[in-house]
C-alpha cells in the first residue's frame, strides 16, 4: 500500500472533529473580513473550509464505520458545574456530517455559479460556511444547550439569508416570518431544556447534567418525576416537539417555509436539504430514548408528522411557484420523517435509521430540485410561475434530465433513493397501526394518501416547466448553466437515482445507524455503557417488537403506495402532458375546494388577520394605553417636577458680580462660625 | 437702600467674626532676633530672595512679562479696518 | 513691640472694608481699587506673622504679592478698558449677561 495512504489511515480523526465546526467559523470570518479581494470576489474560503470538515466527517466515518474504532465523546468544562461543551462522534452525528457536508459543498460550488454577478457575494458565502458551520456544531453537540446554541444560530443564518436580497421588501418580510415561526418553537424547547435540568439536578446529577448520554444513563429515575400531574418527560418531550414544529416546518409553524423562498435558491437547496428543517428531525432522533421513555410523546410526534405530510401536500398541489411547489413538498416529507420517528413506540431505533436514511436521501434528491430550478430561474430570467414556462427541457437539457432524476426520487419511484426510503417508513407505519387500534391507522392512511399527491403535484410542476410550449416569452430561449452549477447537478442526480442501490437498498446504513444509543460510547474518563431500549420502552408504557420478529403484512399493503404513485403519476401525465382534461374547469375562483387550498387552509388569514391584527393588536391597544398615561405619566411628572424647581432656584443666579462677592463673604463667615460651633480649630 | 444695609450687615458680620476669632486665640510669638548691621533684616530679605526662592522670583517676572503683554494687547487700539 | 492681634484686627478691617466695597460699589474702577485693599490687608497678615515667628520668608512673599498685584492691574483695567469700549460705561451691575 502507498505509504502516505498507509499513513493517512493511521490518523484518528475523531479526535479533530471539533474543527469540523471550527473550520467554516474560521472560513466565515476571513471570507467576511477579506474574501472581496480573492479569487472571484468571494467564496474561496467558505469553499475551502466546507471541504476540510468534509475530509474530516468522512474521515470519522471510516475510523468508526470500517476501522471500527468505537464511538467518541469529547467534553470539556463550561461553566457552572455540570454545565459542558463537548462533542459526540456516533452513527447518528456521522450519518448527519457526512449529509450535510458533503450536500452543503456541492451547494457551495453551484453557488460559485450561481452566486457569480452578485455584488455582495463575499456576505453571502460569509453567512452560508456560518450556517453550515452551525449546523455542524448542532449536530456535534453532545448536550441540549450546546444544541440550542448553534440551533439559534442555524435560524439566525436562515432570517439572514433568506433576507440576503433585502432591498426587496418581500425578501425581508419572509426573514422576519422565518425568524418569529421560530422562535415561537425555540422558546417552548427552550424551556423544555430548562425543565429537563431542573428535574436532573432535583434527582442528585451534577456532572454533565444536560448532556445526552447522562440523561439515557437516568431515565429510569426520571420517569418518576411529575410536574403540574403530568410526567416531567411527557412536558419535556411535547416541548422539544414544539422547537422541532418550528425548525422542521411542522403544522402550525409550517407558514414560514413557502416565503422563505424569496432568498437566493441556494439558500432554499441550503435550508431544505442540509442545514435548517433537518434539525428539528436531528433532535428527536437524537433525544429518541427520552421520547420514547415518555408517554404518549410518541404518539404526539406520530400524529402531527403524518397530519403534516399529508395537509403540506395537498397545498402543493395548487401552487403555481416552482420553488413553492418543491418547498411544500419539503414539509410534507418532514412529516414523514417525523412520523416514522413517532412509530418509533413500536420499532425501537429502527425508527431512527429509517428516518435518517430518508433524511440522507431527501437531502439529496430535494438539493437537486432546489439547485435545478435554481437553474430553470437562473436560465429564464427569473421567471418562477410554472404557468409561464414550458418546453424548457429543449433549451436546458442538463437542468431538464436532472430535474427528472430528483421528481422520480422524490415521488419514490423504483430503485431509485427514494423508493428504499420512504416505501419502507410507510410499511413500518402500517406495524405500528396494527398495535394501536383503529386511531393507529390514522398515520399510516396520511403517509399513503401522501404519495398519490406527491406524485401527482412533483409532476405536474416537471411537465409545465420542461415539457409542451413556452407559454411566455422568456421561456422561449432558455440559456442553460455554466459548469459550476452543472457539475453538482449531475453528481446529484447520481445519488438521488442511486442511493438505494449504493447501500444495499439501505440495509448497510439501517444496520450502522441502528448500533446508536445500544452501542457503548467512550469518553476520555470512562465509558458510557450502551441502553437497553426495551426497558426503556416499558417506562413509557410502550412496547417494541423483538428485533427481526416484524408482523406479517400482506403484499397488498407492501406494493400499495407503490400502485398508488403509479396512479399520481397517470393523473398527472394525463392531466398535464397528454393534456386529456381540462383543468380549467376546477381551477377557478367558483370552486370552494380550489378556493381553500390556494388560500393555504387561511393558516396565515388565522396567524396574521387574526391572531396578530385583532387579538394581539388589542392586547397590545390597552397596553398602550397604560404606557402613554401611566407609566409615561410618571416619568413626565419627574420631569415636569425638576423644571418648575429650575424655574424658580435659577433666579439665584444674577449674574451681578456684587452679589456674587456678598454671598461669598456671607458664606465664609458662616462656615467661620460653624467651625467654631463645631469646637474646631 | 435694603441691598446696602444687608450688604453692610454681611460685612459687619464679616468683622465680627474675623475680629472674635483674631482676639478669641492664643497666639504663640517668637521675637525678633536683629542682627548686627542689618536693623531692618532687608539683607536678609534679599538673600532669600536670590538663594531659596530664586526660582518663584523668576517666574514671577515670567508671569509679568504676560501680564504686560497681555494688557498691552487688550488695552490696544485697534488698527483701523 | 506692636503685640500681633492689633496687625490681625487692623488687616480684618481693612479687609471688610474692601469687601463692603465691592459688595456695594459698581464701577468698574473702584471694584478693582477694593480689590487691592484686600490684597494689601493680605500682605499685612504676611508681614505680620513674618516678624512676630522670626522668619522672613513671610516679607519675601509679601513682596511676590505685591509684583503679582501689579500684574492683576494691569489686566483688570485692560479689561475694564475693553468693556468701556464695549459700551462707553463700566457699571459692573450692567454686565449681567452671564445669568440664567
Amino acid at each position: 500500500m502507498d505509504p502516505t495512504l498507509t499513513a493517512i489511515t493511521t490518523i484518528d480523526f475523531r479526535m479533530y472533529a471539533h474543527w469540523i465546526v471550527l473550520l467554516p467559523m474560521i472560513g466565515f470570518l476571513l471570507e467576511l473580513l477579506i474574501g472581496q479581494y480573492t479569487w472571484r470576489k468571494g467564496g474561496m474560503f467558505a469553499n475551502l473550509s466546507i471541504f476540510g470538515s468534509m475530509v474530516i466527517s468522512y474521515g470519522c466515518l471510516y475510523n468508526v464505520y470500517v476501522q471500527h474504532l468505537g464511538f467518541w465523546e469529547y467534553s470539556w468544562d463550561w461553566f457552572y458545574p455540570g454545565i459542558v461543551a463537548g462533542f459526540t462522534v456516533d452513527p447518528l452525528s456521522l450519518a448527519m456530517l457526512c449529509m450535510v457536508s458533503f450536500i452543503s459543498f456541492l451547494i457551495h460550488i453551484y453557488a460559485i455559479g450561481y452566486m457569480g454577478h452578485d455584488c455582495a457575494k463575499h456576505v453571502y458565502f460569509a453567512e452560508t460556511a456560518l450556517f453550515t458551520g452551525s449546523m455542524f456544531g448542532l449536530v456535534l453537540a453532545n448536550n441540549l444547550l450546546q444544541l440550542f446554541i448553534f440551533w439559534e444560530m442555524v435560524g439566525l443564518c436562515s432570517y439572514l439569508l433568506i433576507g440576503f436580497w433585502w432591498h426587496k421588501p418581500e425578501a425581508a418580510a419572509a426573514g422576519k416570518k422565518a425568524w418569529m415561526s421560530c422562535a415561537v418553537g425555540d422558546c417552548l424547547f427552550l424551556l423544555g431544556i430548562a425543565i429537563m435540568y431542573t428535574v436532573m439536578a432535583k434527582h442528585g446529577v451534577t456532572t454533565e447534567v444536560i448532556s445526552f448520554n447522562q440523561i439515557f444513563q437516568h431515565l429510569e429515575v426520571l420517569s418518576s418525576s411529575v410536574v403540574f400531574g403530568i410526567p416531567a418527560l411527557t412536558i419535556i418531550c411535547i416541548l422539544f416537539m414544539c422547537g422541532v414544529l418550528g425548525k422542521s416546518a411542522g403544522f402550525p409553524l409550517h407558514v414560514w417555509i413557502p416565503d422563505a423562498m424569496e432568498g437566493p435558491t441556494t439558500v432554499s437547496a441550503l435550508i431544505h436539504a442540509a442545514t435548517m428543517v433537518t434539525a428539528g428531525v436531528y433532535l428527536i432522533a437524537r433525544a429518541f430514548p427520552i421520547f420514547l421513555a415518555a408517554p404518549h410523546a410518541l404518539a404526539v410526534v406520530g400524529f402531527f408528522g403524518a397530519f403534516t405530510a399529508l395537509y403540506a401536500s395537498t397545498l402543493g398541489l395548487v401552487v403555481n411557484d416552482l420553488k413553492r411547489i418543491f418547498a411544500y413538498s419539503t414539509i410534507s416529507q418532514l412529516g414523514y420523517m417525523i412520523t416514522i420517528l413517532g412509530c418509533g413506540a413500536v420499532i425501537g431505533v429502527a425508527a431512527v435509521a429509517l428516518a435518517l436514511f430518508h433524511l440522507v436521501a431527501h437531502a439529496f434528491f430535494k438539493a437537486l430540485l432546489f439547485l435545478t430550478s435554481g437553474s430553470v430561474l437562473h436560465g429564464t430570467s427569473n421567471t418562477r410561475d410554472i404557468k409561464e414556462m414550458g418546453g424548457l427541457l429543449k433549451g436546458m437539457p442538463w437542468t431538464g434530465w436532472t430535474m427528472l432524476a430528483g421528481a422520480l426520487a422524490l415521488i419514490a419511484f423504483p430503485f431509485t433513493a427514494g423508493y428504499y426510503s420512504k416505501d419502507r417508513i410507510i410499511e413500518e407505519a402500517y406495524v405500528y397501526a396494527t398495535g394501536h387500534g383503529s386511531l393507529g391507522y390514522l398515520p399510516w392512511l396520511f403517509l399513503v394518501l401522501g404519495v398519490i399527491l406527491t406524485a401527482t403535484y412533483t409532476f405536474r410542476a416537471w411537465y409545465l416547466a420542461m415539457t409542451g410550449e413556452p407559454r411566455s416569452y422568456l421561456a422561449v430561449h432558455p440559456h442553460e448553466c455554466d459548469w459550476w452549477m452543472r457539475t453538482p447537478l449531475v453528481i446529484l442526480a447520481i445519488f438521488a437515482l442511486g442511493l438505494g442501490l449504493f447501500t444495499k437498498g439501505g440495509t448497510l446504513f439501517w444496520h450502522f445507524l441502528e448500533e446508536t444509543f445500544v452501542t457503548a460510547t467512550n469518553t476520555v474518563s470512562g465509558t458510557y455503557p450502551g441502553i437497553d431500549l426495551h426497558e426503556i420502552a416499558t417506562l413509557g408504557g410502550n412496547h417494541l417488537l423483538e428485533h427481526g420478529h416484524a408482523a406479517e403484512i400482506s403484499p397488498a399493503v407492501i406494493y400499495l403506495p407503490f400502485f398508488l404513485m403509479v396512479a399520481g403519476l397517470a393523473i398527472a401525465t394525463g392531466a398535464y402532458y397528454r393534456n386529456r382534461v381540462d383543468m380549467s374547469k376546477y381551477i377557478k375562483k367558483e370552486n370552494p375546494l380550489y378556493q381553500l387550498l390556494w388560500n393555504k387552509y387561511y393558516m396565515d388569514y388565522l396567524f396574521k388577520d387574526i391572531l396578530a391584527e385583532k387579538i394581539i393588536m388589542t392586547v397590545f391597544t390597552f397596553w398602550d394605553v397604560l404606557d402613554r398615561y401611566v407609566i409615561d405619566g410618571v416619568v413626565n411628572l419627574m420631569s415636569w417636577i425638576t423644571i418648575s424647581t429650575g424655574q424658580v432656584s435659577r433666579k439665584i443666579q444674577t449674574g451681578v458680580v456684587q452679589n456674587y462677592a456678598t454671598a461669598v463673604i456671607f458664606g465664609v463667615s458662616l462656615l467661620v462660625i460653624l467651625v467654631k460651633l463645631l469646637g474646631g480649630v | 437702600m435694603i441691598s446696602k444695609i444687608l450688604n453692610a450687615v454681611v460685612a459687619l458680620l464679616f468683622l465680627a467674626v474675623v475680629g472674635i476669632s483674631i482676639i478669641g486665640t492664643e497666639w504663640v510669638t517668637t521675637p525678633l532676633t536683629f542682627v548686627k548691621g542689618d536693623s531692618s533684616g532687608i539683607v536678609h530679605v534679599g538673600e532669600l530672595i536670590f538663594t531659596t526662592y530664586v526660582l518663584p522670583f523668576e517666574v514671577l517676572s515670567l508671569v509679568l512679562l504676560a501680564a504686560l503683554i497681555g494688557g498691552i494687547y487688550l488695552a490696544k487700539k485697534e488698527a483701523p479696518a | 513691640m506692636i503685640p500681633l492681634t492689633y496687625y490681625l484686627l487692623l488687616a480684618g478691617a481693612l479687609f471688610t472694608i474692601g469687601a463692603y466695597g465691592i459688595m456695594t460699589l459698581s464701577n468698574g474702577i473702584r471694584l478693582l481699587m477694593c480689590i487691592e485693599l484686600m490684597l494689601n490687608s493680605a500682605n499685612m497678615n504676611l508681614i505680620a506673622f513674618s516678624t512676630h515667628i522670626n522668619d522672613a520668608s513671610g516679607q519675601v512673599f509679601a513682596l511676590f504679592s505685591i509684583a503679582l498685584a501689579a500684574a492683576e492691574a494691569a489686566v483688570g483695567f485692560a479689561i475694564i478698558l475693553m468693556i468701556y469700549r464695549w459700551r462707553a460705561e463700566i457699571d459692573i451691575e450692567n454686565m449681567n449677561l452671564l445669568r440664567w
